[in-house]
């Protein structure tokens, strides 16, 4: 089911709400139980099959993960359960992601030819479910998760909210929330904020991210047939796409686990603002550079000191700075986490290269962070500290957008025609007719606009940098009432407000929530739900 | 928070009730041309008054067919995209006017009974067929299980049956996109033009013409011919209907631009032209008009299936005559009557 379709919004939602709270005004249990039943509902709702999937997933691990625990004593036997219950859900992830399309281009290099490979459909939110529960397997591993019942863990897998694009979330900061009585009694307030994060999540989905839509798709189409200043529009129109579809996706979920009590931690915190890669990738899916860090960076960059320990070379932070020290210690986790987050988009080759563009991003940064020209601080005018944050701005932003130029092209050579479109070595013509006529006078005038039918995107495209640039996001606008669990980095905006549980903010919502609902009709799909 | 929790409710709910109210009462304002050439067409049946031949098809018939060159009696109810779920309905109108036609032509290209593309989109969105009627329509689409007309499913068939339920009474949601469409005024004045014409031409509606097109008819998109169960069971029911009426009933295919024969399978061909044969020996008062089907040069053709003004004047005699050698009730056609 989606967040921004009708059913949901006029069926699901207010009646698992109503429910949820009658039940738990009389028995916990039985609004846990409710809220697991309408969270496969919710996601079973367009393939009944997939119910058996999510199933057969939280029975399998929940059973690794009691063994772990009852053999936490046993560190060989508990190692060898954790390693059974890693393989078996990358065997799921690796099977619905990557094998079929592995075959298939095998195949179609001439390998396999007698052999018919079949299809499968990606599940729902495979990635997502698949990733919380090796984090839980990881940590009942560690000693850093405690069980606390079958109904509390398929709760914490299923809850709807989370369950089909994240926010991933950690055991430790959401099984806490579910065991308190509080969660299941309803809480006006919570209501109240977790509504309006909802219609600020669902307007960047529909209003924004929705009407981009057709632009970037027609983009990506025919890549070789672009104005110059068309193709950067369209890479941009991407760019903003996919933030707000994602962006507006978390905030819904944010809004509706705060609806049921529960806090979540952020998933974005102004990412297209950020003045280094190191700080995009710290604000831009925050959630699953966490989940990164803590079980892929972490513990290679673990075993990367054991290894300089064992050589008897030094580990402290400045040695980092010699080249050596950088390339094994910082340059090589990096590129390995990083590689495996591109990956873990999809079976093409241009994940890889997206992988591939930001790990070199970072450690780029990384290395003028270090071995860069330091200025003195003191010493810089207010122009040249604005110039300063506005180059740092442009390139952070040209990075990403080159790499989401890759990462949503359909092939490597699509995303190779579109640069070159960009630098001007593209086949695109003008438009005949009145448009022509009008391109050929700015033409005269030395602007090479071309005057296609994309007035709608250009205003979009507007409001979208102005949400961005100028006005606070979600997170600092409920600053108050703590919008999620995430602490906020970006710096205050340039137009500052919070939000107040006032008549004046009330009525502004609802004209907002109205508009909302009247641009759902086109039930389009979120970005992320392909991952 | 109680007056922001208020405040936030009742907006939105008035909001919503003006809107939706708002959208009712001035769709001939913002909607597209479509809308008021069906609304053109319901008014053609409400008024219907001599008694004649009543027509109904899809775009190609409200195209190629001029009543007022025909006979006074004929009405061309043809509709965009038309099938026999929507003739049904009109049909059924028909039979509530103060006369009933003398004789029904129905006539739909091959591709629009396999694939009713143009149902959600024109015939509910725009209200050609009434609330009731588009929940006795879903009810035979889920009943049939017909995959060209479940347009979403989700457990229990809710979400199609909150769609049906909700285009088909104007919720708003369904037609936001057609408010900023264009300038504020330009739909309005398009939409009263072209119900004039219809009033004027008795259902008659020039496509944007064109000297000539070789742009491939949809019916050479079809591999096989295999009828939507749904059209089929509206089909049947049309004719059953008529023949509770006594009113003959004659199917005749629109002529093909020439560009486009070479690229028709011609087992689809047969296909429908068995299909439409084995209609007619069910019911006796069915007939088929031939020829089958007439191929026209593609320099009267204004697009892939639409007559220019050329070919609508050169088809009309022709039409005229096959009609008068068939001996459909309703008059001489074609002569002009004094």
């Amino acid at each position: 089911m989606l967040f921004n379709s009708i059913t949901f919004l006029v069926f699901f939602l207010p009646g698992s709400l109503l429910v949820f709270y009658l039940l738990g005004y009389f028995q916990m249990n039985a609004a846990k139980f409710w809220l697991v039943v309408v969270s496969f509902v919710f996601y079973a709702w367009w393939n009944p099959r997939l119910f058996l999937l999510l199933a057969g997933s939280i029975i399998f691990n929940y059973t690794c993960g009691y063994l772990i625990q009852k053999n936490l004593e046993r560190p060989k036997i508990s190692s060898i359960i954790l390693t059974l219950g890693l393989l078996g859900n990358l065997g799921l992830l690796f099977y619905f992601k990557y094998l079929l399309s592995l075959l298939g281009w095998f195949h179609e290099k001439g390998l396999f030819q007698n052999y018919s490979w079949g299809s499968a459909i990606l599940p729902l939110g495979i990635s997502f479910f698949t990733f919380t529960q090796i984090g839980f397997l990881i940590d009942t591993q560690g000693g850093n998760a405690r069980e606390r019942g079958f109904l509390e863990y398929v709760l914490f897998v299923t809850f709807f909210p989370h369950l089909i694009a994240g926010p991933i979330l950690h055991h430790r900061e959401i099984m806490p929330q579910f065991a308190k009585k509080e969660t299941y009694t309803h809480n006006w307030n919570n209501i109240g904020i977790g509504i309006s994060i909802f219609i600020f999540g669902l307007a960047k989905k529909v209003i924004i991210a929705d009407q981009l839509a057709p632009v970037a798709n027609d983009i990506f189409k025919h890549t070789a047939e672009k104005h110059v200043v068309e193709a950067w529009a369209g890479v941009m129109c991407y760019s903003l796409q996919l933030y707000f579809d994602f962006a507006g996706y978390s905030e819904m979920a944010l809004g509706l686990a705060r609806m049921f009590n529960v806090k979540f931690p952020a998933n974005f915190d102004s990412p297209l603002k950020s003045k280094s890669i190191i700080d995009f990738w710290q604000r831009w899916h925050i959630t699953l550079t966490r989940y990164l860090t803590l079980y892929l960076y972490n513990p290679v960059a673990l075993w990367i000191m054991r290894r300089r320990m064992n050589k008897g070379l030094a580990l402290l932070k400045a040695d980092e700075t010699t080249l050596g020290g950088f390339l094994e210690m910082l340059a090589a986790p990096t590129i390995y986490t990083i590689v495996l987050a591109g990956v873990w988009h999809g079976a093409g080759i241009q994940f890889f290269i997206y992988g591939l563009l930001h790990s070199f991003y970072i450690c780029v940064n990384h290395a003028w962070r270090m071995f860069g020209p330091k200025a003195p601080i003191s010493s810089i005018s207010r122009f040249w500290s604005w110039f300063n944050g506005a180059w740092k701005w442009g390139l952070t932003y040209l990075s990403v957008l080159i790499s989401l130029i890759v990462f949503r092209a359909k092939t490597v050579t699509d995303a190779w025609n579109l640069i070159q479109c960009m630098i001007g070595r593209g086949t695109g013509d003008s438009p005949g007719g009145a448009q022509g006529v009008v391109e050929s006078i700015l033409d005269y005038f030395g602007v090479a606009v071309p005057y296609w039918n994309y007035t709608n995107c250009l205003i979009t495209l507007g409001i979208g940098f102005i949400f961005i640039l100028v006005l606070p996001n979600v997170l600092q606008i409920f600053e108050k009432e703590g919008a999620s669990l995430t602490n906020i980095r970006s710096a205050p905006a340039v137009f500052s407000f919070q939000w107040q549980p006032n008549i004046l903010w009330g009525f502004l919502l609802a004209v907002l929530a109205l508009v909302d609902l009247l641009m759902v009709a086109g039930n389009t799909e979120f970005l992320y739900f392909r991952f | 928070m109680r007056s922001f929790l208020i405040t936030l409710t009742l907006m939105f709910t008035a909001g919503l009730a003006c809107v939706w109210t708002w959208g009712l009462d001035h769709r001939m304002d913002y909607l597209s041309r479509d809308y008021a050439l069906l609304t053109g067409k319901d008014r053609l049946i409400d008024g219907y008054s001599q008694p004649g031949l009543a027509i109904f098809g899809d775009s190609a018939v409200m195209d190629g067919i001029q009543p007022v060159k025909l006979g006074p009696g004929v009405i061309n109810c043809g509709t965009m995209g038309s099938t026999p779920i929507e003739s049904y309905f009109l049909i059924k109108r028909l039979m509530k006017a103060a006369v009933h036609p003398k004789a029904v032509l129905l006539s739909y290209s091959a591709y629009h009974l396999v694939h009713p593309d143009f149902y959600w989109e024109n015939t509910v969105k725009f209200g050609l067929i009434s609330g009731d009627e588009a929940d006795e329509v879903l009810d035979n689409i889920l009943r049939l299980k017909d995959k060209e007309l479940i347009s979403g499913s989700g457990l229990w068939n809710l979400e199609q049956r909150l769609y049906s339920f909700l285009l088909s009474r104007g919720f708003p949601a369904y037609y936001v996109s057609s408010l900023y469409a264009d300038a504020p005024g330009v739909r309005k004045k398009e939409n009263e033009e072209a119900l004039g014409v219809i009033a004027q031409t008795r259902g008659q509606y020039y496509f944007p013409q064109q000297d000539g097109s070789k742009s491939l008819n949809a019916d050479t998109k079809l591999k096989t011919f295999v009828v939507s169960p749904v059209i089929n069971y509206y089909f049947r029911k049309t004719l059953d209907l008529l023949k509770t009426e006594n009113i003959p009933v004659y199917f005749y295919v629109m002529p093909i631009n020439e560009a486009s024969v070479p690229h028709l399978d011609p087992g689809v061909f047969k296909a429908f032209q068995d299909y439409l044969n084995g209609l007619a020996q069910e019911d006796s008062q069915f007939h088929i008009l031939s020829p089958f089907r007439t191929v026209y040069p593609w320099k009267i053709f204004s697009d892939y299936a639409h007559l220019n003004e050329k070919g609508t004047l050169r088809f009309n005699r022709e039409f005229a005559k096959i009609l008068n050698k068939a001996g459909v009730p309703g008059g001489s056609y074609g002569i002009p009557v004094h």
